[in-house]
């Protein structure tokens, strides 16, 4: 509240004096004149005529915002950069013999489960192979993670991620990075349908999700490239 | 605690009069002058309380009832007086003003109501607690000062108060009871 001007023991104004101020007719035809639309010549009324103007702008500005949207990333539109689980197209293979010569390794096990369930089956499905996602350099990232969350344990449960250590998490909307700072009771992570991974950060009950991307400071960057070109 | 408005507990005579006016203005704006002359004071007061500017309170109480006049038309007794609904006109004036300018907002007290709030939180109405109890009037938010004001600094009862709050009088007793508590608390950490 704005700071207040208190006055003790002040003498109010006489009903006499209160009187002398009186003018209707003036009420009249100031009420008849704003009737009819034109703006009063107090500032308050000009003040509506530049609330209207900055309400308009607003409008304005959150359009091309939107429209900007489109092509940025955020939790639900963003192209999804870190995409990585490829769909291979069929290939015109005539045993799942020489399928399991042709492919890496990393696919085998699921070329294995595939014969195992389905030997006879003739149709020619599309199989995913695991691509590690690159990783991404940031300079430093304010904040670090309990490791009581175990977050570690969290994001290697994703195939593209499963051959790194000591991953950090950027905040796809920079104003969340703030609220990363603060003490969470626990903080699980999760890839959504739409392959953008998010955090989700709790405390007393209640969750925040934070959508993020996957980078590496300086010190484990190099580290974690040395991976990915292993494996990739 | 005495607590008599005239002018807002009338009686049902003069609450018919003031109907026949307001239904009268609604098809002439003219004829809203004895609405005017009946309760131009009672607005001045209230906004000078809490302006202590008899100019600026003259500019504003002339644009309520400038907003009056303009939506009169709106106006059905419903249980809320006419006063009231004037009083709500003023208030959202006051907020308007203080909100587009840098102007500290005025109150006005007088050692006696000082006073009674002491009293009522049973609290020593020696001079050095009356100077805490003011310092402490601007710990408080705006509907609660509000509340305090017409309560204690206006006399005004319960059932005006809530009207102009726009609030039940029920909550308005309950919001008071709360101010008083926290009064008390501010009281006594300083």
């Amino acid at each position: 509240m704005k700071k207040l001007d208190i006055h003790r023991n002040i003498q109010e104004p006489t009903s006499e004096a209160m009187k002398e101020h009186m003018n209707f007719d003036e009420v009249l035809k100031r009420s008849k004149i704003n009737q009819s639309s034109t703006p009063k010549s107090g500032s308050k009324s000009w003040w509506w005529i530049g609330g209207s103007g900055v309400a308009l702008s607003i409008v304005a500005i959150w359009f091309l915002i939107n429209q900007k949207n489109a092509s940025t990333p955020n939790y639900e539109s963003q192209s999804i950069e870190m995409k990585s689980i490829v769909e291979i197209k069929p290939l015109d293979i005539p045993d799942v013999l020489s399928l399991e010569i042709s492919v890496p390794d990393v696919v085998s096990t699921t070329m294995n489960n595939h014969e195992q369930s389905n030997s006879t089956d003739t149709d020619q499905k599309p199989i995913s192979k695991v691509v590690y996602l690159e990783p991404k350099l940031v300079s430093s990232i304010p904040f670090v993670f309990d490791d009581q969350f175990n977050l570690e344990e969290q994001y290697q449960q994703f195939e593209e991620l499963s051959i790194y250590k000591n991953m950090s998490f950027m905040p796809i909307d920079k104003a969340q990075q703030s609220m990363l700072k603060l003490s969470w009771d626990s903080v699980t992570f999760h890839k959504s349908n739409k392959e953008q991974y998010y955090l989700i950060l709790y405390k007393m009950g209640q969750g925040v999700i934070c959508p993020v991307s996957p980078v590496f400071e300086e010190d484990h960057f190099v580290e974690a490239l040395k991976a990915y070109n292993k494996n990739k | 605690m005495k607590t008599v408005s005239a002018i807002y507990h009338q009686g049902p005579s003069l609450l018919e009069e003031e109907l026949q006016w307001i239904e009268a203005s609604k098809k002439d704006p003219s004829a809203f002058g004895k609405l005017y002359q009946k309760y131009y004071t009672d607005i001045f007061r209230y906004i000078w309380k809490r302006t202590t500017d008899e100019e600026l309170t003259a500019t504003l109480v002339s644009d309520v009832f400038v907003k009056a006049i303009q939506g009169i038309s709106k106006y059905t007794y419903q249980g809320v007086p006419f006063s009231a609904w004037l009083h709500q006109i003023a208030r959202n004036e006051l907020n308007l003003y203080y909100r587009s300018t840098a102007k500290n907002r005025s109150v006005v007290i007088e050692t006696d109501q000082l006073k009674d709030v002491m009293t009522d939180i049973e609290e020593d109405d020696k001079e050095e607690q009356l100077q805490k109890l003011i310092s402490g009037l601007s710990e408080l938010d705006q509907e609660e000062l509000e509340l305090l004001e017409m309560r204690y600094f206006e006399k005004r009862s319960f059932k005006e108060v809530s009207d102009i709050l726009n609030i039940k009088e029920g909550n308005a007793k309950v919001k008071m009871h709360r101010v008083m508590q926290k009064l008390k608390t501010i009281i006594l950490k300083k």
